[in-house]
């Protein structure tokens, strides 16, 4: 530095950031599901997300950074890109389907045998507006509340989010499953 | 009213009230349905959060911290700025007063014409004058005229000769500046390049550069006659 030492500011702010990049890089890649627009949105969040540092509540810096990529992607990626599968807003108000059909069951235990990259890839079929959700709730470990926030929806809708987007991904993982030969095709019929 | 699978999720997450909480509980034992969708809701939650683990691109990470840096650098810049931005202005101000002054001496390469009329007015040698050789007068010639006096004159800096000529039909002023200067007020064309001229305290003058001097012809005279003994000084 050219005029003293970088400050005590940025290093607290480096320190909190580093903590808690994987997540935010991996939230970044799960919402975009591409590297170049991941590598994109996680560098904006942090710089983003420094900027506005001295209005960090000082309570929990992972929701807040989190809250940042995902108001990022909102704003600015998904007006932009909407490849692959989407949820429309009828698709929201559809009648639930429950994840646990009352007969013909899989065993549960075939979850166990999927490995990290098959569950992501499920994960990413699964419709956007239900992933946010599904990656905030069970991968980075948000109340609702917190997501409710980031994603700037009522809790409730942030609940009914998380119910469906687990559904449809245990279909992708049960149909990833079946494909790999985990457990046998028509179990569920 | 929330949804009853809904409500197996969120018991799931731990995101309920301790009453609903209760009625929750109570919902899952009493109903398979809802008992089957709370333990697949846990099953998904502990998959997806066991198997989804990733590390944040390093190269994203360093290419973050450069822009901060840039951010902080900025920002250090803008705080000092701000704090010292009258002691630049006064540089500023000093530089420009400065330049102006050095423009007006050494370096100058103009001469207003008070300044021309400050070296061309004989007061300005009474006393200083000695004799001098026509034939050492620069290229000049000045075999013509006598040469009455002659005076070493510095003006702000710039060196400058002055020499009292007579002819038959009276004084002339000739003034010889060293550099190539522009001369206020003496700037009309005569219709002879590389000739100039104007007035000089209501004398009609002429001025011309040669070599690396410049010349300033002034008398009471008209412009044109000044201008056939210039042109006779350079032939």
């Amino acid at each position: 530095m050219v005029f003293g030492r970088r400050d005590a500011k940025r290093e607290k702010f480096q320190r909190l950031a580093e903590s808690v990049y994987s997540s935010l890089y991996g939230t970044a890649l799960r919402l975009t599901r591409d590297k170049e627009d991941a590598d994109d949105l996680a560098q904006e969040a942090l710089v983003r997300a420094y900027e506005a540092y001295d209005r960090f509540d000082g309570q929990n810096f992972k929701a807040w950074i989190l809250r940042i990529v995902t108001n990022l992607y909102i704003n600015r990626y998904r007006k932009v890109k909407r490849q692959g599968r989407t949820a429309s807003l009828d698709d929201e108000e559809s009648t639930y389907e429950p994840m646990s059909p009352a007969e013909g069951e899989p065993d549960r235990l075939f979850l166990d045998n999927m490995l990290g990259h098959e569950v992501e890839e499920a994960l990413a079929q699964v419709p956007e507006i239900f992933r946010t959700c599904v990656i905030l709730s069970d991968i980075e470990g948000l109340s609702y509340d917190e997501i409710a926030e980031a994603v700037e929806i009522p809790v409730g809708t942030v609940r009914s989010r998380i119910a469906r987007g687990r559904a449809v991904l245990r279909r992708e993982l049960e149909r990833y499953a079946i494909e790999q030969g985990y457990i046998k095709q028509g179990i569920q019929e | 009213m929330m949804d009853k699978l809904e409500l197996m999720h969120a018991l799931a997450d731990g995101q309920l009230s301790a009453e609903e909480q209760k009625q929750a509980e109570a919902l899952a034992q009493s109903d398979p349905e809802c008992a089957a969708e709370l333990q697949w809701a846990k099953e998904v939650r502990r998959t997806v959060h066991s198997k989804c683990r990733m590390e944040g691109d390093e190269e994203v990470w360093k290419a973050s911290l450069q822009r901060l840096d840039a951010i902080d650098r900025t920002k250090t810049t803008e705080k000092f700025v701000t704090k010292y931005a009258w002691v630049f202005c006064a540089v500023v101000l000093v530089a420009i007063f400065s330049g102006a002054v050095t423009n007006r001496t050494v370096g100058s390469q103009s001469l207003s014409n008070v300044q021309v009329a400050d070296l061309l007015n004989p007061v300005s040698f009474d006393g200083a004058s000695r004799d001098i050789d026509p034939e050492t007068s620069d290229e000049l010639n000045l075999r013509r005229y006598q040469i009455i006096a002659v005076a070493d004159l510095d003006n702000e800096g710039r060196m400058c000769k002055y020499l009292r000529l007579r002819d038959e039909l009276g004084n002339l002023a000739l003034l010889a500046i060293d550099g190539k200067v522009e001369l206020d007020g003496i700037n009309q064309e005569t219709g002879y390049r590389g000739f100039k001229s104007g007035q000089v305290n209501g004398a009609n003058t002429v001025t011309w550069s040669m070599g690396q001097n410049t010349f300033v012809l002034a008398a009471n005279r008209p412009t044109a006659e000044l201008l056939d003994i210039a042109r006779d000084m350079v032939q």
